[in-house]
């Protein structure tokens, strides 16, 4: 067996432990000493790996993005229908347990500084277009085999994302209009009688049935 | 929807001696007319949300203690009198050129401009990076002032929050009163919110900023929900009234203002924080696809 890689276990520790502070304090209010008791590791240690609190950051970014497809890799990868495939992926987002909730919390700090900080806007960029590729393929499928509504898919996955974003926002901010069920039913009647192609609509389209 | 110069104190509390809503509404309408003021203009001289005032006026909201000593205050008439219709009563002669009291307009004006210089350095540089320090200079007064102002961080964003918000309703009665059926208000709907100018997307960058800290403050979710309620609030009633006009009547209204507010949100952020070439023009031509397939937005043909 192969000796465990302990730098890029220590650096995965060191990140895990700087998203779970950016979701409880915000990213501004984040202190390197907060992200190193977390972790567990010495404050020179995550010097060692991250020169600087901005250089943490925009890491931690990137691997809040990788992780959060990393947790959803079997259902990106299972055999399902595609359309069948992209109502579930978008179900994956509701806040409902505490690792999609600090996922999404921390995402949305990244928003909030992007609409400022150049390198930021780079960052949120990067992971967003990588995002939306994906949703772009399987809307892309889902034409292919008849079931998704013609049109151009880029704009299409535009406004599902925009969707699962603004709703997730909602129940983010505890707003009492919009708790995690009406997130769910809004979604499916989206994908149900809007994403789906005419002949395939309804108002909970039956891939989602649990 | 103003912060109150006035302290917060829980809504509606009846006083012993609650004074008879009609003819304290009375006595208020004729002092109005008589000082050549409007209610919007009272509302603006005690710093308090001109649609609770005006429900105050018709009896459908109670005024608490301290917004009718407020009234009192700026329109120079004995708070006894207000309650009661006794007492010193105010000379009302139509046409009387009267000017609220100096001292309470200008505490009033300063409190707008502090309030509107605040706003815009949020908007523009993010809560985080605004300092007391900044904002009173802006204001050419002292960082006491602000604190008196805005106890609290979060206190400043409460009161950029209801800028915006004043900001948004303004052009949306604009909007409404030119409308000529509830399809063209929905419509009016999407333009209103769209980040197109620099003013928009201060006012966006607000409410981006107001969602991220209210996770993160608790203490600010109630101000938050208020706002959004409003928003929503105004969304399901147009969606309504084009029901009434024949337009998908068996839509769920309140599912369908879900989507177009999340829908509005979700791309803004996109076209905020700069993600694939998202433009205000092409957030606007995917929202008329919103309500589909219940209600129509795009011409027909």
């Amino acid at each position: 067996m192969p000796r465990p890689n302990v730098e890029a276990e220590r650096r995965e520790q060191i990140l895990l432990a700087t998203c779970a502070v950016i979701s409880e304090t915000g990213m501004h209010d984040m202190r390197l000493t907060d992200v190193a008791q977390r972790a567990g590791v010495s404050s020179g240690m995550v010097h060692y790996y991250f020169a600087t609190k901005r250089a943490v950051l925009v890491a931690a970014f990137e691997f809040n993005f990788t992780r959060s497809l990393a947790r959803r890799r079997a259902l990106l990868e299972s055999k399902r229908a595609p359309m069948a495939r992209l109502a579930r992926l978008a179900e994956s987002y509701l806040p409902r347990d505490d690792e999609t909730l600090t996922a999404w919390r921390v995402w949305a700090e990244l928003w909030a500084e992007a609409l400022r900080d150049q390198e930021f806007q780079a960052v949120n960029e990067r992971l967003y277009d990588e995002w939306r590729q994906l949703v772009v393929e399987m809307i892309t499928r889902a034409q292919g085999d008849g079931t998704a509504r013609a049109g151009d898919p880029v704009e299409l996955a535009n406004m599902l994302i925009a969707m699962i974003d603004g709703l997730a926002t909602q129940v983010l901010a505890h707003s009492s209009h919009m708790p995690a069920a009406r997130m769910r039913a809004t979604l499916r009647a989206f994908i149900g009688t809007y994403l789906a192609a005419p002949g395939a609509r309804s108002e909970a389209p039956s891939a989602l049935a649990p | 929807m103003a912060q109150s110069l006035v302290t917060m104190t829980a809504d509606t509390v009846p006083a012993a001696d609650e004074p008879s809503s009609a003819d304290l509404a009375d006595r208020l309408r004729r002092l109005l007319h008589a000082r050549g003021t409007s209610q919007t203009e009272l509302a603006r001289w005690i710093g308090m949300d001109p649609t609770a005032l005006s429900k105050c006026l018709t009896g459908a909201r109670r005024w608490r203690p301290d917004e009718l000593a407020a009234v009192a205050a700026a329109t120079g008439v004995p708070l006894g009198y207000l309650r009661s219709g006794r007492g010193r009563a105010p000379k009302l002669e139509a046409g009387a050129d009267y000017r609220p009291r100096a001292a309470a307009l200008d505490s009033e004006r300063r409190r707008a401009q502090i309030v509107a210089v605040t706003a815009d350095l949020i908007a523009r540089r993010g809560i985080h990076n605004v300092r007391v320090a900044d904002i009173a200079r802006q204001c050419g007064t002292s960082t006491g002032t602000i604190h008196y102002h805005f106890p609290s961080k979060v206190e400043t964003l409460r009161a950029a929050l209801g800028y915006y918000a004043d900001r948004l309703y303004e052009r949306l009665d604009r909007e409404f009163a030119e409308a000529t059926d509830s399809t063209d208000k929905l419509r009016r709907l999407v333009d209103v919110q769209l980040p197109s100018t620099g003013d928009d997307v201060a006012e966006w960058s607000i409410w981006i900023q107001s969602w991220t800290e209210a996770m993160l403050h608790p203490e600010l979710r109630a101000e938050q929900g208020r706002v959004y309620a409003r928003w929503r609030d105004t969304v399901v009633e147009v969606v309504r009234g084009c029901q009434r006009e024949g337009h998908g009547p068996g839509a769920d209204a309140q599912a369908l203002a879900s989507r177009f507010t999340a829908l509005v949100d979700g791309l803004a952020i996109q076209v905020l924080s700069g993600t694939g070439d998202m433009t205000a023009a092409r957030m606007r031509e995917l929202l008329l696809d919103a309500f589909e397939p219940h209600i129509h937005l795009r011409p027909a043909g």
